[in-house]
């Protein structure tokens, strides 16, 4: 055996060691979301996972959308921005398939059993066709309202009955603003402890994560949700570019660091001071860029409310998303924080 | 009076909104009738896409061939498209319960599929692979290993390479490349028809396999290969998918790569029927831009079609372009070319059709003479008629249940008798009254009007007794005419309203053609309604409008006593006032009712001209007076067969309101000359009296004995105490 191939089956090793079996007869461990068409870990990505023993990946597979047009409303449900797989998938990580279900497709799904049918069908067949080791979990992603929630809950039901007889469990991504509310009939959720805040609004200093816009719904509590619960934390950042004080589009890049194109105020807000094109949107003087990328500090504040307001809960911490840009902003110790019970 | 011309019958059906007597429904003028005829399929004007299943009806009629079923081709379609797999599955099955399968109980080729096995087993196997593809073509469909779909597909191509029989070959060798296509074997696709062609008979399911076989070759690469297929192949939509971002246009792809394929014909068909509805719709102002772009294409196409001359039907395109010409308004060339479509290779169908757009041009195009009917248009007319007669069977149930309707309408429905009215109505006599032959333009247009009703003689209506039940009563025309109980058609078809509408000099001048007809005349009028009591009594009731009484007597006392039954305004009870009283007052007998007033008029007129003594001619005056002032008014039945105009002005733009102004004035005239004629006071006041101007009798004559009776009669006189009221009408009732 090489000695790269003794590194490699001891580092699966460690990294199926390194999610512990708790009562419940599943791991907790690292986890970490995965949320891009392409499916292709660069090397960063890929020590990341060895280095911070991420033992579980959610990798979205497919949105559940609704077809454009004037009928949308009558339209059929349709998956849309399949991930296709061009690169390997790492050993000893498990997969969890993710499937982010639209407000407009919760709106006009009326066959359940034929939806659940669907989605579950191809999930099974991705799989299955790319060669990802036996699933254990799947996890639907809505940001269900009054309206679709009844409609999201059945199609719950419907899968983990189905799911149950495959021996694989369900999991739907919960909000802050969902703790309120009675929890869908899932066998765990993931708290998503990003997206807190209205990025639209001028006004607003971070819609990713903000202390003040969590701490309404932890802070002073302790919570009984319903259903066993993992924590996502964002690692993420991006920019809201506004024009004359309405919001315009969101950049995914952070770097706005050339000042032959930006000035930056003391506020931290941007201003844009020569037109130019960037991530196919014409920017020109005057507009404004509010560049939101979370730090770990606010995020450890978060996660004490967080402890604070779950105090036994067993759970994995899970950080959105793989990306390296992303990453880079945090140093290990950070990450190892955010990570760390 | 100098007789008014009849400028476009056309326009007088839309100036028209009469009621009681003439309750039409004009939705098209006479030009718009639709004329471009190549398959007879669209002459109603409705457009529709062509059906979606490729072959579809073809295919069945290939079934029933190979199994020698008696079902209907309808019936083998639900089974073949709409019966699900499973079920023919199950009554197919040896076993089965056959009373528990609906479709084996009520379908006839059910029942010959299960006692032919070897169809059944082919029908399945078609089903399978329909049932794969379906899956492998949703949006759902992700490969896995094992797929139950692949699988599906797998088998079908074995069991389709397998069957070494002759009856379902080409089905076989169908269903091969269906499912090799999904599975995105083009090379095999290609391969393996390259090696089963030439065993294949040639039948419309050789050619529905050819259209996978193009599109392996389209996904392989080779377009022009697949374009080539997909034009052999007749599938247009494939074919014009492969043209994105080309610069030519549809009809010029198809000729290139489909010639002879009935889509390219079905194509531009259906783009002209629809020009020539845009052309009508009288919401659009202009043209719209697509459409006129369209046409030129379509015109070039066709020329260039024609003149290559390597079709069949050399004489549709040259009949397609002449058409196109027509509607963009050169009479000429498209006469031109409608000539060249006769003398073209292609069929007689097609032939007739560009006679017709030739007679319609001419008829345009040539200017007004004095030979125009004669010399220009009688022949055509006469060959217009000879196909009206040869072809009567298509149209005599249409146009006994709704004849009068459609024609009153302008509607499409009997290409023959539609070009007949659209040559003479939309043509022909606008131009002979705009040259001022009045009197033939009459004549043809009780023609285009009658001459149909005429040869079917048999109008139809519904009759719903006490009982509620509805039955079907069946009557020739002129029983129609005697007994219907409202005459729908007489008094309110464009020839009526035209006759209603001309100099009644005209009119007259026309019916001494009846019994003198000059040589064209006798021809038209043996096509035409000449039944002279009608006429007398429109020509009389003209009369009395123009205030020509001693005439009107004249013609009235034509009319038999028993003809007034037969009006629609004496069905409604509008005959039945006394003419020469402001009173409502019925008359005891209505017999005459029209002769009647005429002679009575007739002889005020002659006798106020020979009366001496003043106070007597006053009073005839306004008697008169009165008797023409309720001719236009409350005994308008005197003088219109329906009313137009209303107490509030409305209608006040109309033919018949410009008629009645005349005649008012001509009353007002008369009322004044009969006031200044009398001497006597008594005299004065009777007529004021019975204008209904109490108050000025009181007030201007008050010694006068009719005063005393006004005075003496104040409940009932009452308004002698109120303003004089706005209109003449007396408020006065017996």
């Amino acid at each position: 055996m090489k000695f790269s191939g003794v590194i490699s089956a001891l580092a699966a090793v460690l990294l199926l060691a390194s999610c512990k079996e708790p009562a419940t007869g599943r791991r907790d461990c690292n986890g970490v979301y995965y949320w891009k068409t392409s499916f292709a870990l660069d090397s960063t990505e890929t020590a990341f996972l060895r280095d911070n023993e991420v033992g579980r990946l959610y990798l979205r597979f497919f949105d559940v959308d609704v077809e454009d047009g004037p009928m949308a409303h009558l339209s059929d449900i349709v998956p849309v921005g399949t991930v296709t797989f061009d690169g390997p998938v790492p050993e000893g990580v498990e997969i969890v398939p993710t499937v982010f279900i639209t407000e407009r497709a919760a709106r006009v799904i009326r066959d359940i059993p034929d939806a659940t049918d669907k989605i579950l069908t191809r999930i099974l067949n991705m799989a299955d066709y790319n060669r990802l080791g036996a699933i254990s979990e799947i996890q639907l992603d809505c940001d269900w309202a009054e309206s679709t929630r009844d409609t999201f809950f059945a199609l719950c039901a419907e899968m983990r009955k189905q799911l149950k007889e495959k021996g694989i469990i369900l999991s739907a991504t919960i909000r802050l603003h969902q703790l309120d509310s009675p929890a869908p009939p899932v066998d765990r959720g993931v708290l998503m402890l990003y997206n807190t805040g209205n990025f639209r609004s001028p006004s607003t200093k971070n819609s990713i994560l903000d202390t003040r816009d969590a701490a309404p719904f932890l802070k002073g509590k302790r919570i009984r949700y319903g259903i066993p619960l993992d924590f996502a934390w964002p690692v993420y950042g991006w920019a809201i570019w506004m024009r004359d004080g309405q919001f315009a589009a969101i950049i995914h890049s952070t770097d706005f660091s050339d000042s032959t194109l930006y000035q930056t105020g003391s506020d931290g807000i941007i201003t844009v001071i020569t037109e130019h094109e960037r991530d196919g949107h014409t920017l020109k003087p005057g507009d404004r860029i509010r560049v939101e990328i979370p730090s770990a500090a606010t995020i450890l504040e978060v996660k004490e409310l967080v402890r604070s307001a779950f105090p036994d809960e067993p759970h994995s911490n899970i950080i959105y998303h793989l990306d390296s840009t992303s990453l880079s902003k945090f140093n290990d110790h950070e990450i190892k924080s955010i990570l760390g019970d | 009076m100098r007789s008014k011309a009849f400028l476009a019958i056309s326009l007088i059906a839309l100036i028209l909104p009469v009621s009681a007597a003439a309750c039409g429904f004009y939705g098209f003028l006479p030009e718009d009738y639709y004329m471009y005829r190549v398959s007879g399929n669209y002459m109603k004007g409705h457009f529709s896409q062509p059906r979606f299943n490729y072959m579809g009806d073809e295919n069945c009629l290939l079934w029933k061939q190979q199994t020698g079923t008696d079902a209907t081709i309808d019936e083998i379609y639900q089974v073949v498209y709409k019966t699900p797999a499973q079920e023919i599955e199950f009554f197919t099955s040896p076993k089965a319960n056959l009373m528990m399968s609906k479709v084996y109980m009520q379908n006839a080729f059910a029942r010959t599929l299960r006692n032919d096995p070897e169809a059944a087993t082919m029908l399945m196997v078609a089903k399978v692979c329909e049932s794969a593809r379906k899956g492998i073509n949703s949006p759902w469909y992700y490969p896995a290993y094992r797929d139950p779909v692949v699988s599906k597909l797998e088998k079908v191509i074995e069991a389709g390479k397998a069957y070494k029989g002759e009856r379902f070959a080409t089905r076989y060798a169908l269903q091969v490349e269906r499912a090799l296509m999904s599975l995105q074997r083009y090379d095999e696709c290609i391969s393996y028809w390259d090696e089963v062609v030439s065993k294949l008979p040639d039948d419309v399911v050789k050619t529905m396999a050819l259209r996978y076989v193009a599109g392996a070759w389209y996904n392989l690469g080779d377009i022009e290969k697949a374009r080539k297929l997909f034009g052999e192949a007749g599938d247009i939509d494939s074919l014009t998918s492969t043209f994105v971002n080309d610069e030519r246009n549809i009809y010029e792809i198809l000729y290139e790569y489909a010639p002879d394929e009935q889509e390219l014909r079905d194509l531009v068909e259906r783009d002209i029927i629809y020009a020539e509805h845009q052309y009508f719709d009288l919401s659009f102002e202009e043209h719209p831009q697509w459409v006129v772009k369209d046409l030129q294409n379509i015109h070039d196409i066709s020329l260039r079609i024609a003149k290559e001359g390597k079709v069949k039907d050399v004489d549709f395109w040259y009949y397609t372009a002449a058409f196109v010409e027509h509607l963009n308004g050169d009479q000429k060339a498209a006469m031109k070319n409608a000539a060249l479509a006769e003398k073209a290779p292609g069929s007689d169908f097609i032939k007739e059709s560009a006679h017709v757009l030739g007679i319609y041009a001419k008829a345009i195009d040539t200017p007004y003479s004095s030979k125009y009917l004669s010399k220009t248009m009688m022949n055509d007319i006469k060959w217009l008629d000879e196909k009206i007669v040869s072809n009567l069977d298509e149209a005599r149930e249409a146009t006994s249940e709704n004849g009068i309707f459609y024609m009153k309408s302008n509607m499409s429905y009997f290409y023959w008798n539609d070009m007949l009215r659209k040559v003479l109505l939309g043509a022909v006599c606008p131009k002979l009254i705009k040259g001022g032959d009045r009197v033939n333009a009459l004549a043809l247009t009780n023609m285009a009007d009658n001459r149909l009703l005429a040869l079917v003689n048999d109008i139809s209506e519904f009759v719903v007794d006490e009982e509620w039940n509805v039955s079907i009563l069946h009557r020739t025309l002129d029983e129609f005419r005697r007994k219907s109980s409202f005459n729908y058609n007489d008094y309110s078809n464009a020839f009526f309203q035209m006759a209603d509408t001309v100099a009644v000099d005209d009119l007259v001048k026309y019916v001494a053609s009846f019994d003198k007809p000059k040589k064209d005349q006798k021809y038209i009028n043996e096509r035409s309604y000449t039944e002279k009591a009608f006429f007398a009594d429109v020509i009389g009731t003209k009369m009395l409008r123009d205030m020509r009484y001693a005439e009107a007597e004249k013609w009235l006392s034509q009319v038999p006593s028993s003809f007034q039954s037969r009006l629609n305004v004496d069905k409604e009870g509008y005959l039945k006032l006394d003419p020469f009283t402001l009173r409502w007052k019925k008359l005891d007998s209505n017999a005459d009712y029209k002769l009647s007033f005429a002679r009575e008029m007739a002889s005020l007129e002659k006798n106020i001209k020979k009366e001496k003594d003043p106070d007597m001619k006053a009073m005839m005056l306004a008697r008169f007076a009165t008797g023409m002032r309720n001719s236009v008014d409350k005994s308008w039945a005197l003088t219109f067969y329906g009313k137009s105009w209303w107490d509030d002005e409305s209608g006040s733009g109309t033919f018949q309101a410009r008629k009645r102004a005349v005649v008012l004035d001509k009353v007002q005239s008369l009322y004044g000359q009969a006031l200044s004629t009398a001497r006597d006071n008594e005299a004065k006041a009777t007529i004021l009296r019975d204008l209904g101007n109490l108050k000025t009798v009181v007030t201007e004559y008050p010694e006068t004995q009719v005063a005393a009776f006004i005075r003496g009669h104040c409940d009932t006189y009452a308004d002698y105490h109120m303003e004089r009221p706005s209109s003449y009408r007396s408020i006065l009732r017996d």
